[in-house]
This record gives structure tokens, sequence and C-alpha cells, in this order.
């Protein structure tokens, strides 16, 4: 049985929002080790919390008003996290009047959500993690010209502050890039504003890296150490015959060799180590490209669909990891035989429209590998790509103890789930 | 003794070939004479016309060894070298080699097990079963054989016909009812499609494990010893990244990515495939898969790779047809290794199988910088089919570019302009 460290200090307090999932998590550890650890959520008047959980309503814009509200518990609190790129902000704003407990610092953060300043960090640390970048301005022959020469084509465009692939596209000539650009600055401010963009919106153009996706979650210690979570791979959609770069299938284990997970693994802690961020979890996405590992971004959180996935396939329970990191704890990782192989799809709809027909998700139900699904649009809503600033239409995890028979399960899903769109 | 000058061309020989014969002639100061032995009982399509510049046409019965024998006795001293196009045409080659004795050729077996997908899959497995992946041959679709399947090479799966080329009836099954489906199709067409493409031996069907990775190839040839030459890697796409459910060279481009080390390793599994079929005195097509557990042969032609002879020429200067010859005859090739350009070629099929109604922006794609060649195969009114259900590509077409950015834009606006609707 483990003790609750300090009789008095029992709060989790959770920074913009927490999930039912991880309430339930919580609970489930305290039931498990009998332990009395309490869930708080410091959030704005109009989010509903949680049964069980204490709001804490604040101002994220007003110190004043963030220090007051957390005055009455700062004692009682054991550890402080934010779950959710857009939840990263407040995070930052909070830091400074919970200066007692282990948190990452307001500039590591900075780091880490603001593409222009994550890459800059990369690429001082070390040039060979970070594939090239500049920042376009406007769209100006000038500008374009001085992209086309620094970066080259095929280029990604990205904003900076947005997560999800949302607004991001590829370009392969000036006349292209010209589209994008004027396309993406007419909608960044609006998006920015609905998404809780991290920084001020700005547009970051790369250099294309072909190759596969992966992705890792991690701890990092107060030491800077970081303990790593096994590899996910990461399919785009592009490789399903859409235009788009969104995530259409995580899964989990990978088929990596050793080598190649040690080198990713490498390249994962030169980009921590570039961006100075401790006392946290890190969600670290990179391409295996043909000249080597590189890092497509970082974010000082838990991945999209983690908590499932790593506790499905390696019985990890990575929201409690990140709580116990933060407690200067070391987490509990994953066996090196896994439990099951598991998997995340994101549905978008072929073309963009309203959708007028969704199909397929009562058989989806039926599945021996499913295991949720979450329905975030329906009949009548518009659908969009991503690269439009569009969200998936479904979320669906589906696991199994055998991999054929999950793989057997993903192909009946595509085949199953029928979404049209009406222009 | 007459002069030996005659190059004897079994099946096929295309109007590229003979004018890259005569070029290296006229560089060379040397003289061939170009002959064509095809079958009599095969009516010439179309555009099987014989190309001009082929200075000796013969017919015969190519079933018949009396008439081989007779058709060519008159030339038996003047022949230099043998060589075929096509996989088609392979058996025709095969037919006339035990005619040509003193010539110096690849054996009739060898040739059998690399046009036979079942047979080249058990010398692969007993060479070095690595660089293969699980297989076995199957000749019906009843239960018993779905059973037998389920348990030697498990799901998913690829199911091949064992004589068949250009993904003719390749499908990927990632369950049981649809690997009953697919083997009930399969064999319902198997007879008809091996009498229309001249397949390669009994019919039978290669059901073997499915290997997720980045498909490649490479040209080699090989000489009397075994010794080979490699020509540079093409990395192919196939219609599953882009959105089909078929496995047909989408896209093939040279030169690629891959590191040198990559290129090592690559060649290192040609050469042991290769020696497992015991090919020698030939070119050969070899296709891999880049996995992450190493480099896998999909399968090895006896012959040069589709389009590779343009596509070697324009982006390295190699005489891909000459080569061909001149390892048989033998003389030293020659395979420069400096870049001149990127070469692209890309085979287009409709989304939707069915009657041709609209096929346009062929005017503009020519109008591309990067644009070298257009075959069109399809005519509207024509029957559109998928690659694995027999079906031909609408066009194909060749795009080279000495900047690969700049290929990569025009085969982005080649894929905007493409229209093909189907009914």
């Amino acid at each position: 049985m483990i003790k609750n460290t300090k009789k008095d200090k029992n709060i989790f307090l959770f920074v913009g929002e927490v999930s039912a999932l991880v309430v339930e998590k919580i609970n489930a550890y305290n039931k498990a080790n009998k332990l009395t650890y309490k869930i708080a959520c410091l959030c704005i008047k109009d989010y509903n919390t949680e049964k069980g959980v204490i709001k804490i309503t604040t101002d994220f814009s007003s110190e004043s008003s963030i220090k007051s509200s957390i005055a009455p518990y700062k004692d009682q609190i054991i550890s402080v996290t934010a779950r959710g790129e857009r939840n990263i902000p407040f995070l930052q704003a909070v830091i400074p009047f919970l200066n007692h407990l282990k948190t990452p610092s307001v500039e590591s953060l900075t780091n880490t959500t603001d593409k222009v300043q994550m890459r800059r960090k990369f690429v001082k640390y070390n040039p060979k993690i970070s594939p090239n970048f500049t920042i376009a301005t406007d769209t100006s022959c000038e500008s374009l010209k001085k992209i086309s020469s620094k970066i080259g084509y095929p280029a990604i465009v990205k904003p900076s502050g947005l997560a999800s692939s949302l607004l991001v596209s590829i370009c392969y000539d000036k006349e292209e890039l010209k589209e994008t650009l004027k396309s993406i600055f007419t909608k960044i401010d609006s998006l920015h504003k609905e998404e809780s963009g991290r920084g001020n919106p700005q547009v970051l153009v790369e250099e294309f890296m072909e190759g596969n996706m992966y992705a890792v979650d991690a701890y990092v210690n107060n030491k800077g150490n970081a303990y790593f979570l096994p590899l996910v791979a990461s399919k785009s959609g592009r490789t399903v015959g859409f235009d788009d770069f969104f995530e259409y299938i995580v899964s989990t284990p990978t088929h990596l060799n050793e080598t190649d997970t040690q080198a990713a693994l490498d390249t994962a802690k030169d980009a921590l180590a570039a961006v100075g961020l401790t006392n946290s979890t890190a969600h670290i996405e990179l391409m295996k490209t043909p000249t080597g590992w590189k890092i497509v971004e970082l974010g000082p959180r838990i991945g999209a669909f983690r908590i499932q996935m790593y506790q499905l396939s390696y019985g990890v329970d990575h929201s409690m990891n990140d709580l116990l990191n933060k407690m200067g704890r070391k987490p509990k990782l994953a066996p090196k035989k896994p439990l099951a192989y598991t998997a995340v799809i994101q549905f978008y709809s072929k073309k963009e429209g309203r959708i007028s027909k969704m199909l397929g998700i009562k058989k989806v139900k039926k599945l021996e590998s499913f295991y949720a699904i979450f329905l975030s649009k329906k009949i009548g809503d518009i659908a969009r790509f991503a690269k439009n600033g569009g969200k998936p239409i479904c979320k669906l995890v589906l696991s199994n103890e055998n991999e054929s028979d999950l793989l057997a399960d993903i192909r009946r899903t595509e085949q199953y789930v029928k979404i049209s769109t009406l222009c | 003794m007459e002069t030996k000058n005659i190059l004897l061309y079994v099946g096929k020989i295309f109007s590229s070939s003979v004018a890259n014969i005569r070029k290296w002639e006229k560089n060379e100061g040397r003289s061939f004479r170009i002959a064509l032995l095809y079958d009599s009982r095969k009516q010439k399509k179309e555009n099987e016309k014989i190309p001009e510049g082929v200075d000796i046409v013969l017919q015969c019965d190519l079933s018949s060894d009396k008439a081989i024998q007779k058709t060519i006795l008159p030339f038996q001293d003047n022949f230099l070298a043998i060589t075929t196009r096509d996989e088609k045409n392979i058996p025709y080659l095969q037919k006339v080699i035990p005619h040509v004795p003193y010539l110096r050729t690849p054996t009739s077996m060898s040739l059998t097990w690399a046009t036979n997908k079942t047979l080249m899959r058990k010398r692969l497995y007993f060479h070095d079963k690595t660089i293969t992946p699980a297989y076995t041959i199957v000749y019906n679709a009843e239960k018993t054989t779905l059973k037998k399947i389920e348990e030697e090479v498990g799901f998913p799966l690829v199911v091949k016909p064992a004589g068949l080329a250009c993904s003719l009836l390749v499908s990927v099954c990632f369950h049981k009812e649809e690997l009953e489906k697919v083997l009930k199709t399969t064999f319902r067409k198997i007879r008809t499609i091996y009498k229309e493409e001249n397949g390669r031996g009994e019919p039978s069907v290669l059901v073997e494990q499915f290997m997720d990775g980045e498909m490649y190839s490479i040209d080699a040839y090989v000489d009397s010893r075994g010794r080979m030459s490699f020509c540079p890697v093409v990395h192919v796409k196939t219609g599953k990244s882009i959105g089909f459910d078929d496995f047909f060279g989408y896209q093939q481009i040279t030169p690629t990515l891959l590191s040198k080390e990559s290129i090592e390793k690559a060649r290192c599994v040609t050469e042991k495939g290769i020696h497992a079929l015991g090919l020698r005195n030939t070119t050969a097509h070899v296709e891999l898969l880049k996995t992450e557990k190493g480099w896998k042969i999909i399968e090895i032609g006896p012959r040069i790779g589709g389009f590779r002879d343009q596509m070697y020429k324009k982006s390295f200067g190699i005489n891909h047809t000459m080569n061909d010859i001149l390892v048989r005859i033998p003389e030293k090739i020659i395979v420069p290794k400096k870049v001149l350009g990127h070469s692209a070629t890309l085979k287009f099929f409709a989304k939707k199988e069915g009657v041709l109604t609209k096929l346009t922006g062929i005017k503009k794609v020519q109008e591309l910088k990067s644009f070298y060649h257009i075959k069109t195969h399809k005519k509207l009114g024509d029957r559109c089919l998928y690659a694995k259900n027999g079906g031909q590509s609408v066009f194909n077409i060749m795009l080279f570019n000495k900047e690969r950015s700049r290929l990569l834009a025009d085969i982005r606006r080649l894929e905007k302009f493409i229209n093909i609707e189907t009914k």
C-alpha cells in the first residue's frame, strides 16, 4: 500500500479541464491503494466539471484572480498538470503561483507550444534533428522568394500555435504556396481564437520530410531525465488518399527493431534537452526519414488517446504516471511484452460539405476489437478537412490481443463506415 | 564462319529499344542486325506493330520445337545475343533457348523459377528465409484450404496468382470472409486471364503474408558467373497509398532519397534473391519492400523492368537496352552513376470501375515542363477495371525534370489536371 506522503497535501490540480476518464482513473488508483487524493479543476466559470471534482473558477487573464482562486487550496495541492495543448497557456499562467511544486518552467512551455520557437531551439541544439524552416509573414513576392530559396519545395505550411494538423498544408510550388498562405492568413486569427491557440498567430514554413511517422510519450523528471513509454506508429491521411495531414491511424506496439527504437529515443532526448523541459510528460512526434530520425514536434503533455492506448496495450496508467512524475515519484513504465495491440482511427469525410449520411457505426460497435467511439459530428453538420480547419467526424479505439485480428477489424471498420456529404 | 551480329528478340521489341541500339552503334562504330521472332499463333494487336528498324522478322509456332529449329536455322551462326521484353514473353524465350546452345542465356529452369511466383517463393525461402514472407500455395477456395492458409500464413495476407504480372488478380485480405470471397473470385477468373495474358505455368494461387513497408525496385545485370552490376533504385508508390484498394504501381520515381547504407542493404538482398533463382546472363528486375524488419523480396523478373529503359536513360544516361544485350554477349556494361535529373512514371486508373465517360486534362498535362511521354490505353466508352480485376491503366505518363522539387510540383499539377470519370 502506498501512503500519501503528506497528510494535508492531497489535491491534484488540473488546469483548464479534466475529463471523466481522468477522474475515473484517479478514483480507481485511490481505491486500489487505499488513498484519498482529491481532484480539483482550475477553470473558467462556464466549464462543467465532473462529479466529485472541486471546481475552482478563475479568470486566466488576471494574475490576481488566479492567485486568489488557488489561495485556499495552495497548501493542499500536491501536483499540477494540464491535459491537451489548448490548456498549456493556462498552466503557464498558474505556474508562478505554485512555485513550491515540481512544474516545468514557463519558458520551456513556450518553447514547446510555439512551433517557431520550438524549431529555433532544435536547430540551436542539434540541427540534424530538425528540418529547415522559416516564418511567413505575408504573401508578397519578396517573402515568397525568400521562402522558396530558403526552404525549397515541397514545403509544409503550418500555423505555429495550433494542434491536430489544423491548417497544415503541403505546397509544391510558389503559386500553391501563395494560395495556401492567403487562405491561412484569412483563417488563422479566428481559428486561433476558437482553438485557444498558443502564442501569437504565426505561420511556419518548413522543409517537407518524407518518411514514416511515429510518436512517443515520455516522463521528464526534475533533473531532465526522460523515461519513455513504447513508440506508437502513425499514418496520416495522405497514406489513404487524402490530400490532408490529419492523423488517420495510430497504433502500438510498432514493428521497429531495437536499433531504430534506440535511435528514435536518442533523437527524442535531444529534442527534450533542446527545449529544456522538466517535471512534465512530453508527447514527441518523430519522422523516420531515409537520412535519420527528425522531430516533427514536441508537446508538454500526454498525447491524444495515449491514456487508452498505453492502458490497453501495456497496462500503464499514463494519467497517474503524469501526476506521480510531477510529485517527484518514478512512474511505472511499460512491460517489454505488450498485453494487446491497440489502434485509434480518425474518420474524415472524403469530400467536404454537409454530412448527409453516416453508416456503419452500429456494426463497428459489434466488432471484437471495439473499445470506444467518440462521435463529434452528426448528420447536417459541416465536414471539413483538417487543412481547412476541420475536425474528425468520429474517432474510434480498437484493441485486440491478436495483431492480425485487430488489423482485420480495422479493415472491417474501413469497409463499414460510410460518410457521405452534400456540397 | 559468318559474322555474329544478330541481336535476337523473342516475342516483342519496342521502337525505343531499336533506337537505343542504333544510337549505341553510332557512338561505338559497331553494327548489329536486329531480329524479332514472334509466335505466329498470336494475333498482333494494333499497338504491337513491329517497329521500324527491325532488320529480320521471323515468325513461327513457338510451341513447336520443329518450327523453331526450322525458322532460326538460316541465321543460327549469326546470332550474337538473345533477349526478350515483358514477363509474358519469357515462356517464348524458354522455348527458343534450347535451339541456341552456343549463346549465353539464362537456364530454362531459372526462368521457370523466376516467372512462377510459387516456385520463386520456394527457392527464396530455402535460400534465405529472412528475405521472403511466409507463404502457401492453394488450388481451391474450400474450407480446408482456408484453414490451411490461416495456420500457415495468418492475416493479413496477399493473394496472387503464380504466373501473372502487373498486379493482376492480386488482393490483400484481412480476415476469413474476405479471403473466401477473394479466392472464389480468383479461381473463377484465373483460367481466362491466364489465357489472355499468356500466364506462366499451371494456374495456381500463392498466398503470402502481407508486409507493410515502402516499395522499391532495382534492375541488375547478371553475368555468366552470377556477378552483378546494379542500376539505381526506383521508389514505387502503389495504388494503396493513394486510396485505391489495389496494388498497381501508381508512381515510380528515381533517384530515391535512400541512404548509401540502405541501398547497400537492398543490393545485398537483391543479390541473394537472384542467386536463389540461379539467374545468369540476364537482366533482372527485382521488387523489394523496405520493412521495419529489413528488406524483403516481393518478386524477381528475368527481364528489364517496365519503363526502366526510359527512366534510367533520362536520369542517369544508362543505355539499359544495350546493357541488357552486352551482359548476354558478354561485353563490358556501362552504368553511369551521375544523376542527370529525376524521372517519374505514373499509371492512372479510374477511381471506380465502369465505362469511361470522361477523360480530361491530357492536353494540359502535355504542356507541363516535366512532360516527357504519354501512352493512352483507353478511350471514351472503354471499360475500366482495377488491376486486381485484370484491368489496364487508362494511361501511363512519364515526367522528367533536372530538379526533384520541380518534378514533384508537376506531379502535383498532373494529379490536379486529370479527371477520369466512369459510369
